[in-house]
């Protein structure tokens, strides 16, 4: 039987990763990322789960809650993107409460850090990033492209999530934005 | 190299010498000029031709009102005309050129138009060039195309980066002078988060340019202070540089930032320019004021120039405009001017005060009541005529002639949500007034506040007020001391007399011209912009509007106050397009999406094609192959013989899961899915709620609450977008989740009559492949080589046994390799696009080609498929009249006869009969060679066309003078029993 490899989102057996500058710039290998919608009618069953699962429970729009290993994101009305949780997993743990679909194929991750990040992401996002503390996350357009943004550490660290069809131009647009600082 | 202008002092660095050149001859200058103060300090008075007379200018200002000092920066590609000399920071090897001037700025052949003034005056084309009329556009035009305009464009792309930003504040501080930088500072002790942002490359403002004290030090050393102070604020960001053009929705202002203008050449990867998004919850317009001229008779020579402008290049640049400079003045501006020269030693050789009660001067001869009259000097200013108080008249020799008719307040940003500024009578001058945009306060001389000591205070007041209304407490900070000088002036917009006198010089507009509105009736202000042209351009008229529409007013009897104002719109300084794209242009214009295989794709040198923003795999090109028809008809007949695979991820993937997904697909689907048992795939036809077909796909049924919809490539984001309103809007009672999964498959087309066998030693065992257990239409969450999940949908484009099978976009790169390995036995051959079209068209598959949105379910011949069962979107109204009429269209196989080519495009004729509009009977839709009949094919629609078959039609393609014979038949070329998808 023929055996198959993953690649990352930009199409190689081991991540991208490199430092330009102030700024280390890291290609997540396979992101663990699931979304996570709340079945209409089932919404104390659904709020009971996520209670149990996420620290701080759901996020008000626009925010999010969690901690390092789980992290649940709004993305829209009822509507969540979940990072350290595989579909499978999340479903499990919902049951009937949620509609859950993988999304970790759907998705290109990418780890920023250095002091510059800040100046970066200024000139790539309209999200506030200088005001951003551990843990907020927002959705954000990046080159024309939908992203999610999450801040690990105020300032210094954060994580870019694009479509992983286009990880290539959100890979230009990162590595060109940190090139003209 | 000797600078003969230069005095000594100044915010210039010495120590920094630098060298440039200005039309070829090389000069010197410091660190800290500017073009503008380099070229004055050499003795350079002739900067430029004006736009329309060519007569010679020169600099008349020391900021970005600028409307004469217009060059040429650098060279070959980086070339860029019409800038502001007084912008520019100077460089060392900076290169700059005059404009607008043939064969010499010294010596300009087209200098002849001053001459026929008389016929080129305000609207001159609206009146001239009309006869005859067959020299509109070949004469008229290209001598009007080749006389217009100033610099000229390089041709060249530019090869300079450009950025694109954003940054939130509090507090948007715009412009750093004496009130901005007070503001700034209160603010920022406060904590609020601050940008500053100011147009120069040194912030101050005025306060650079005077010799006044600020807090018992020099403006200079105080502002300098300022700046430390913020700058060690991490709350604050302090912006030179960087001019805020325009005032855009909910507090956002575009700023652009010159990163890299002063440079000679931006760093590799550097942005020569960024244009930010400032999100501010509250701006403060510290933009000062700008100072107008005087009209009087050849008030345009090089060496007449702004009072305070003329203070500017004395105290900051420590440059001279002439060895002797008179003052003309009909305020106490001119007298500061006056003071100032002295100081530094020029010979002030009269102050000419037209008001009788001028105060005295104790630094040169007063002539009070006085007024010029004309100048005199061919390339440069050589003296002024004076007609004194008396009447008498005196000739007085001077280089330089420094003008105060009093100042503006830099009103404009106040204006781009259609604000109206005021006009307020003791300053003679508009201040902002209603309809300043929302979260936009106003500080200092941009309010009409003129005084230092009146500006610093009003900064802090402004500051302290606007922080308060977003709840921020900004404690009053301590007020240098400074001067409170009143500000004292009597209105003189224009001495009489025959000659011309300039208003507006950078569009060469005269006292004369704005008579000639008013002569023509056309009064009212915003027609006399457009009738002269009065305030247009680069400068926006910061130094020539008021002065036109004052002469518009004593013209018509009215006060100014009556007259009005134009306003102003962004952006508020000449703003480079390529600011505005930043980094998308060229093939970063937008973002591409590559298909999971696109890099083995890649690696057998495939031709890729654009298809909405994917790229995919066009053909697969073999050596000896040398026309793309030979690559397409070998993939298509291979696929055809045994197997072909082809990369399929592109067609959008909508994950649909809920209790009601079955009623949700049942709306938005024409037919019914609700019944389409678990483990099926059902075709769909999706109408819009005009009845016209808006897309069609597959869709399976994964469990009971969870389907997989498919779209089209093309309307992906359209159908998700329609469903998400569906959703929410038409429906929200229904339990209905979407998610797009289009990015987290890779799947593959396996097509061919041994698609089952390649297959079989990909999937794993357990997943009986036999047409029984998986036949037509089946789909499966299965696993393949060893326990990889993945999905297998039995469906086909091509007509032939086919699959598709899906994994993990992680999985896609190896899964495309693996399948080429499994199919090497049955020489398996990969597809591209082209193939794929050649394939569904021999089948009669629709695709968007035929989908155009005129096309209802029933042109398609797919009536049936409009269910009369249930409610769906479209239903009703695919049922109109006109719709359902029998001489619809009609969607029908073409065949073209006699080794004839069908063109998509062409329009459908009857076999004999007149070929225009009347009588078209349909058109092609798509078109191919087809290698499995050895002729070439189409699709298209045809008036009764199901009824027309066998039938012999003209194809007719007049755009490309094409025609053809064709033979209307069966859609269906291929197998139209469909026994081999079944098989």
């Amino acid at each position: 039987m023929i055996s198959l490899e993953t690649t990352t989102a930009l199409g190689n057996k081991a991540p991208y990763d490199e430092t330009i500058g102030g700024l280390r710039i890291t290609e997540i290998a396979a992101p663990v990322l699931a979304s996570l919608a709340m079945r209409r009618g089932k919404a104390a069953g659904f709020k009971r789960a996520a209670a149990n699962i996420f620290a701080g429970g759901l996020p008000a729009p626009g925010t999010s809650s969690g901690d390092a290993d789980r992290r649940v994101i709004w993305m829209g009305p009822d509507q969540y993107l979940v990072e350290g949780m595989t579909g499978t997993e999340l479903g499990a743990a919902f049951g009937a409460h949620a509609a859950v679909t993988d999304q970790g194929d759907a998705w290109a991750g990418f780890e920023i850090s250095g002091a510059d990040c800040v100046a970066m992401l200024e000139r790539l996002s309209s999200a506030d990033s200088r005001r951003m503390t551990a843990g907020s996350a927002t959705r954000t357009p990046m080159h024309h492209m939908h992203c999610v943004l999450v801040c690990r550490k105020t300032g210094e660290a954060f994580t870019v999530y694009g479509p992983r069809s286009a990880a290539q131009s959100l890979h230009h647009a990162l590595t060109a934005a940190a090139a003209s600082l | 190299m000797t600078q003969t202008n230069r005095l000594d002092g100044g915010l210039i660095d010495r120590s920094t010498p630098l060298s440039f050149t200005f039309d070829g001859r090389t000069y010197g200058g410091f660190a800290g000029d500017t073009l503008a103060s380099a070229l004055v300090a050499n003795g350079v008075r002739l900067v430029g031709r004006s736009f329309k007379y060519h007569r010679p200018r020169g600099i008349i200002s020391a900021g970005s009102e600028e409307p004469n000092g217009l060059v040429e920066l650098r060279a070959g590609a980086r070339r860029e005309p019409n800038s502001r000399a007084t912008m520019t920071e100077l460089h060392d090897g900076l290169v700059a050129t005059s404009q607008n001037r043939f064969p010499s700025l010294r010596f300009d052949l087209m200098a002849v138009n001053d001459r026929f003034s008389a016929f080129l005056g305000a609207g001159f084309y609206y009146k001239t060039f009309m006869w005859p009329r067959a020299f509109w556009e070949r004469v008229y035009e290209p001598i009007i195309r080749r006389a217009a305009g100033l610099g000229s464009l390089s041709g060249a792309p530019d090869p300079d980066v450009y950025d694109r930003g954003f940054r939130h504040c509090d507090l948007l501080v715009i412009g750093a002078g004496p009130a901005g930088l007070m503001a700034a500072l209160t603010a920022g002790r406060a904590g609020a988060e601050v940008i500053l942002a100011d147009e120069d490359f040194r912030p101050g403002g005025r306060l650079l340019q005077e010799r006044i004290a600020v807090g018992g030090d020099s403006g200079a050393v105080w502002a300098d202070a300022v700046i430390a102070e913020l700058a060690s604020m991490p709350n604050v960001r302090v912006m030179p540089r960087s001019t805020v053009i325009g005032v855009f929705d909910h507090g956002i202002y575009g700023v652009l930032e010159r990163t890299g203008d002063h440079l000679q050449t931006p760093a590799e990867g550097k942005p020569r320019q960024v244009m930010w998004r400032v999100y501010a919850r509250r701006a403060l317009l510290c933009a000062g004021a700008t100072e107008r001229l005087i009209g009087f008779a050849d008030n345009d020579r090089p060496g007449i120039m702004q009072a305070g402008a003329v203070r500017g290049y004395v105290n900051r640049f420590a440059a001279a405009p002439a060895e002797q400079v008179a003052i003309f003045t009909n305020n106490d501006d001119g007298h500061r001017t006056a003071g100032d020269l002295a100081a530094a030693g020029v010979d002030v050789t009269a102050i000419i005060d037209s008001r009788p009660d001028a105060p005295a001067s104790d630094v040169a001869e007063l002539f009070a009541g006085a007024v010029v009259t004309g100048t005199s000097g061919r390339l440069g200013l050589g003296g002024v005529s004076l007609r004194l108080a008396d009447g008498g008249h005196k000739h007085i020799h001077c280089g330089a002639l420094a003008v105060s008719g009093g100042w503006n307040p830099n009103v404009h940003l106040t204006c781009h949500h259609r604000g109206r500024p005021v006009w307020q009578d003791d300053i003679a001058a508009f201040i902002p007034g209603e309809g300043v945009p929302p979260g936009l306060a106003v500080a200092g001389a941009a309010r009409g506040i003129f005084s230092t000591a009146g500006a610093l205070a009003d900064g802090a007041a402004q500051a302290v007020a606007q922080l308060d209304e977003i709840g921020i407490r900004a404690p009053a900070s301590k007020l240098p001391d400074s001067e409170d000088a009143g500000f004292a002036i009597s209105p003189l917009w224009h001495v009489p007399g025959k000659k011309r006198a300039w208003l507006d010089q950078q569009n060469d507009v005269t006292v004369k011209d704005v008579k000639l509105a008013h002569q023509e009736n056309f009064r009212a202000v915003e027609h006399l912009k457009r009738y002269t042209t009065l305030g247009m351009a680069g400068d926006q008229g910061r130094t020539s509007n008021v002065l036109g529409l004052a002469v518009m007013a004593e013209l018509t009897g009215r006060s100014i106050a009556e007259t009005g104002t134009t306003i102003y719109r962004p952006p508020y300084s000449p703003t480079p397009i390529a600011a505005f794209a930043g980094r998308s242009v060229g093939r970063e214009f937008r973002p591409t999406r590559l298909t999971p295989s696109h890099h083995w794709a890649a690696e057998q040198g495939a031709v890729f094609v654009e298809a909405g923003s994917w790229l995919r795999a066009q053909w697969f090109p073999r050596e000896g192959e040398t026309t793309w028809r030979e690559s397409v008809d070998r993939e298509v007949l291979a696929t055809r013989a045994s197997v072909g695979v082809c990369d399929v991820s592109t067609l959008g993937k909508i994950d649909i899961q809920g209790g009601d997904a079955g009623a949700f697909l049942d709306l938005v689907y024409s037919n019914t899915f609700s019944t389409l048992p678990v483990g099926k795939t059902r075709y769909g036809l999706m109408l819009r709620e005009d009845g016209m077909v808006m897309d069609d796909g597959t869709t399976a049924r994964l469990g009971e609450t969870h389907y997989l919809m498919t779209t089209t490539t093309a309307n992906a984001v359209g159908v998700y977008r329609h469903l998400e309103f569906v959703r929410q809007c038409l429906r929200p009672d229904m339990d209905v989740q979407l998610i797009s999964a289009t990015d987290s498959w890779a799947q593959f087309a396996v097509a061919g009559p041994n698609a089952r066998l390649v297959l079989q030693q990909i999937v794993d065992p357990q997943h009986d492949l036999a047409n029984d257990a998986f036949p037509f239409m089946a789909c499966a969450d299965i696993s393949v080589c060893g326990g990889v999940p993945a999905r297998l949908f039995r469906i086909s484009f091509s007509g032939e046994l086919a699959y598709e099978i899906a994994v993990p976009s992680r999985y896609g790169d190896a899964m495309i390799r693996a399948l080429m390995e499994a199919g090497e036995p049955f020489d398996i051959t990969p597809y591209g696009t082209e193939a794929l079209g050649v394939m569904r068209i021999e089948k009669g598959h629709v695709t968007g080609n035929e989908l155009n949105g005129t096309i209802t379910a029933r042109n398609l011949g797919m009536a049936r498929m409009v269910s009369s069962k249930k409610d769906s979107i479209g239903a009703v109204l695919a049922g109109r009249e006109a719709l359902v009429a029998e001489d619809g269209l009609c969607l029908v196989g073409l065949r073209a006869l006699d080794g004839g080519q069908v063109m998509a495009g062409s329009h459908l004729f009857d076999a004999a009969g007149p070929v225009d509009a009347a009588h078209d009977r349909g058109y092609v839709t798509s078109a191919a060679y087809s290698p499995h009949i050895g002729a070439s094919i189409g699709l298209g629609f045809l008036v009764r066309g199901a009824e027309r078959h066998g039938e012999v039609i003209r194809a007719m393609n007049p755009l490309e003078g094409r025609s053809a014979q064709v033979e209307i038949c069966s859609p269906h070329f291929i197998d139209p029993e469909g026994e081999r998808l079944r098989d």
